[in-house]
């Protein structure tokens, strides 16, 4: 692995260029991925949302058209939304719309009560939420519910207990966390765990010591963040890692320069969006995350995000009232 | 290549001009753009997929449904629609489940990062109530990618959901009537598994030592199962010694050194208790490594950063439980080690002063 980057990588941040490339998604109906990716559509909008907000584009994507797209996914009879109108509906999809709709300021829009009424229903008798109706229960999933309902002011209905003994279950000897209990700790169930913590105000249940020990364990030399031990760095990871060490206030404790000249070298410095790691493919993911990481890191011209929901920070606390 | 998949284009027949097929209208997606390049891929999968809507529109379970979504998933296993109607289809035609099974082996060689590949697998398996396969096919997925998050959840739950003896017990309408014989013997195979489960995450380890998945599961096996016997004295002992002679052979391991933090922590013993085994390492004086702790390999690189940090952290522990009146010398000492870890581990420089800072606060010295 090099220890530095290669010389003829970018050097700053290509806002305009990151613009195009998540306005360009949208036009490439012609690509055969395009359709093997319906099933991340809904959450595809929301990272790239998110990204343009926080570089301070939000406009740049059309917003009623968006919204109109948005609410062809409702499924009145489930009480949530698909990730791509004639999929089925999904806890993950319906946590994007909520956030589309909260940073378009378009909430009145939904059924708030069906849809808490869906998210209770998901969840299983040890706590854990299932996505859909099929039962896969993970992590992931404890904190969309947990944070869709927040993000409705609905978190009174929530059997807190339950919840909490799940997310406490999925902690292990290492101070991490893993999809469920017993599973390997992984820093974005880490993100997933301490986040859905965070919002239910239960952060004494992190052992705060050991687990930013073991998350600043995850910077590599070469400055980017890895997911667990003996991985390779990958972009993500500047928002699991970093997103939960700043929730719990130790987000000094990495080497902030390295890891943001990691995320700009990883940008494409042709067509613009953000890859795992530098000469990658880019994509939505990387890049929303990429720069959500930049944004802790105080990088210069990015709005304010917020490390509890990944959200650009003014919309939560108008919304929360923080 | 070229001229082999021009001639599948050519003898590609839509699914409803196949014979059996002919009564169903496809039904194309709603927003489906007009100008799609009409490459040979695409159309396959529009096909199918029109044909999968009109299927659905119907509610019909049946073997062409279990036709059209495996070429469906084939080419997209992410579509979670298609896997949900195809587990409700094959449960509902009371379909031969381990052929399913065999085409999942299949699929899971290409799709291993796939959460839907694993959540039909766990549906159809907890149909089967059979486990004969689960363990020996997690094995070989995990001999090609021996740190596969989806796999390692996967084992845990066929061990858990199979082989505990803490999960609830099936309702006494699904119980067979069993002779206490029989129970016996279930007893015994579930010992053995969990005793395979430990020899397994030995043999992975000694491939390499540095799998961090590995670790987890012995901890796992050992410590969280119930299954273990972690909370017997011997155990603890058993397992304490196993990690210090793959740190003596290997001692710039985290995973091993978290998993012997792991031990103590579980078992409320102070990091103090393994000072002995840890200063040859953290000092580099290898031969002065107790005799009845195991040798330090040749090809150990000392110091070992873990080492340090271990002696530094002890120090911390002890000097903070003796506070400002006696604390104050193993304070400072634990502070100087911290400071000689930025010259180790510059990247988290920050930490080490933070952690060199705390202490001596901790036994009131100003910083």
């Amino acid at each position: 692995m090099a220890a530095s980057l290669a010389s003829d990588v970018p050097d700053k941040l290509l806002v305009d260029l990151h613009v195009q490339y998540i306005q360009s998604l949208d036009t490439k109906r012609q690509d055969l991925a395009y359709y093997f990716t319906e099933h991340l559509r809904m959450n595809g909008i929301y990272w790239g949302l998110t990204a343009l907000a926080l570089i301070g584009h939000k406009d740049a994507l059309p917003k009623d058209e968006m919204l109109e797209w948005v609410m062809n996914c409702w499924n009145e009879d489930v009480g949530a939304f698909a990730p791509h109108p004639g999929h089925d509906p999904h806890i993950h999809p319906t946590l994007s719309a909520i956030q589309i709709l909260a940073m378009q300021d378009s909430l009145h829009l939904l059924n708030k009560e069906k849809i808490v009424s869906y998210i209770l229903s998901l969840q299983a008798p040890n706590g854990g939420f299932a996505g859909d109706e099929w039962g896969e229960i993970a992590s992931r999933f404890s904190y969309c519910a947990v944070s869709a309902l927040s993000l409705l002011g609905r978190l009174d209905a929530l059997d807190l207990e339950k919840t909490v003994d799940f997310l406490s279950g999925c902690r292990n000897f290492d101070g991490g966390f893993g999809m469920v209990p017993g599973a390997e700790s992984h820093a974005a169930y880490v993100w997933t765990c301490v986040g859905a913590l965070a919002i239910l105000d239960r952060l004494d249940l992190v052992d705060d010591d050991t687990l930013c020990w073991w998350l600043c364990e995850r910077q590599l030399p070469i400055g980017g963040l890895n997911g667990r031990p003996e991985k390779l760095e990958d972009v993500c990871y500047s928002w699991w890692a970093l997103a939960s060490l700043s929730i719990l206030g130790k987000s000094h404790w990495i080497d902030g320069s390295k890891l943001s000249s990691f995320i700009i070298s990883a940008q494409d410095p042709d067509k613009g969006g953000i890859a795992d790691r530098p000469e990658d493919m880019a994509d939505v993911w990387h890049t929303v995350f990429g720069l959500a990481g930049l944004s802790l890191l105080n990088y210069p011209g990015l709005a304010e995000v917020d490390p509890v929901y990944c959200m650009p920070a003014s919309v939560t606390s108008k919304l929360l009232k923080k | 290549m070229a001229s082999a998949s021009a001639a599948q284009e050519d003898s590609y027949l839509p699914f409803s001009q196949r014979p059996g097929w002919e009564d169903l209208q496809p039904i194309p997606q709603a927003d489906a753009p007009n100008a799609l390049v009409p490459i040979a891929y695409t159309e396959h999968y529009r096909d199918a997929m029109d044909t999968f809507r009109a299927l659905v529109a119907k509610g019909e379970k049946s073997p062409r449904a279990i036709e059209v979504t495996e070429q469906l998933i084939r080419m997209n296993p992410g579509h979670y629609s298609i896997w949900a109607y195809r587990a409700e289809t094959l449960l509902a035609t009371n379909a031969d489940l381990s052929k399913e099974l065999d085409l999942m082996d299949e699929l899971v060689k290409e799709h291993i990062k796939s959460y839907q590949v694993w959540q039909h697998r766990r549906t159809i398996v907890t149909s089967l109530q059979s486990s004969t396969r689960e363990l020996p096919f997690t094995t070989r997925a995990l001999s090609f990618d021996s740190k596969n998050y989806h796999t390692w959840a996967y084992r845990q739950w066929v061990l858990c959901h199979f082989f505990s003896s803490q999960t609830t017990p099936a309702p006494l309408s699904e119980r067979k009537a069993t002779s206490s014989a029989e129970e016996d013997g279930d007893e015994k195979k579930r010992k053995s598994v969990w005793q395979e489960e430990l020899e397994y995450t030995r043999e992975l380890l000694e491939k390499d030592v540095r799998n961090n998945s590995a670790w987890n599961h012995r901890f796992f096996v050992v410590f969280e199962s119930g299954e273990g016997g972690g909370e017997e004295k011997e155990v603890v002992e058993r397992e304490i010694r196993y990690t210090k002679t793959l740190l003596s052979l290997a001692p710039n391991n985290p995973s091993a050194w978290n998993y012997l933090r792991g031990i103590l922590s579980h078992s409320h013993l102070p990091l103090s208790s393994l000072t002995p085994f840890v200063t040859p390492l953290a000092l580099n004086t290898p031969a002065s490594m107790p005799a009845d702790e195991p040798p330090v390999s040749d090809k150990a690189e000392l110091p070992a950063v873990g080492a340090v940090e271990w002696l530094a952290d002890a120090g911390a522990e002890e000097a903070e439980k003796e506070g400002t009146e006696g604390g104050r010398e193993k304070g400072v000492e634990a502070a100087a080690l911290f400071r000689s870890l930025i010259q180790f581990d510059p990247i988290r420089t920050n930490y080490w002063q933070f952690r060199a800072d705390e202490v001596l606060q901790k036994v009131g010295i100003a910083v």
